[in-house]
């Protein structure tokens, strides 16, 4: 991994289309500002990775379940 | 087309009624063509044009959560190239764990209906999360 020291207000350019801004630092916080062509998602990793564990839990969600919850028939198709 | 399905066998769906997440959805970022089948108020399955096993429950969430609110930052507004905010569409991811039912308010699912593209965006919004637990249904749905 490519480690850089930067300062508050300095700019880190990936190839021609992103650039990362250090906009603040402070207190064990940095914030960033990020400019990314729109077909590049941006994520914080934490969540990402919840959300991807949670989408593959949720295609095994079995209907019979909701059925009951939402008061369907069984006879419903 | 014809549409393989393990829950539902062989669908036909038209060529216009496909929805393209551009980005794919986190967790299936190679199945970017899906279409909705209605199932029963206020449930609808949100299916893989191109892996028969993947199919999410998806319902519109302002039924159940009146006071929900969707801030979408304007890069998937860009990404879905939305001009009319009309043409909108939220729904949200449903699961069950054993009895516990929750909805992924944290990250819906925007859709542009006047050119059906997709995509599911994590909100920047402390009040929600992954697993909202759902609240009781209303009488009306039970009776549909």
């Amino acid at each position: 991994m490519l480690v850089l020291t930067r300062k508050t207000g300095q700019i880190i350019n990936i190839g021609e289309d992103i650039r990362i801004k250090i906009v603040d630092i402070g207190n064990g916080i940095v914030k960033l500002g990020i400019e990314a062509p729109r077909e590049l998602p941006i994520y914080r990793e934490e969540l990402y990775e919840k959300l991807k564990q949670l989408n593959k839990e949720s295609v095994s969600t079995e209907i019979d379940k909701l059925k009951d919850f939402f008061g369907l028939k069984d006879d419903s198709k | 087309m014809k549409i393989k399905s393990t829950r539902f066998g062989e669908i036909e769906v038209a060529h216009n009624k496909i929805i393209t997440f551009t980005l794919g959805i986190p967790g299936f970022e190679d199945l970017k063509r899906y279409f909705l089948i209605d199932y029963k108020e206020p449930i609808q399955w949100l299916h893989a044009v191109d892996d028969p096993d993947v199919a999410f429950i998806v319902t519109n969430p302002f039924l159940l959560f009146p006071d929900y609110f969707v801030n979408i930052r304007d890069d998937a507004e860009t990404l879905l190239d939305i001009k009319d905010p009309g043409d909108m569409a939220i729904l949200v991811i449903l699961t069950v764990a054993g009895d516990r039912v929750t909805a992924n308010l944290k990250a819906p699912l925007i859709m542009n209906a006047a050119n059906f593209t997709a995509v599911q965006i994590i909100l920047d919004d402390e009040r929600y999360v992954f697993k909202t637990p759902m609240p009781s249904m209303p009488h009306k749905a039970a009776s549909v």
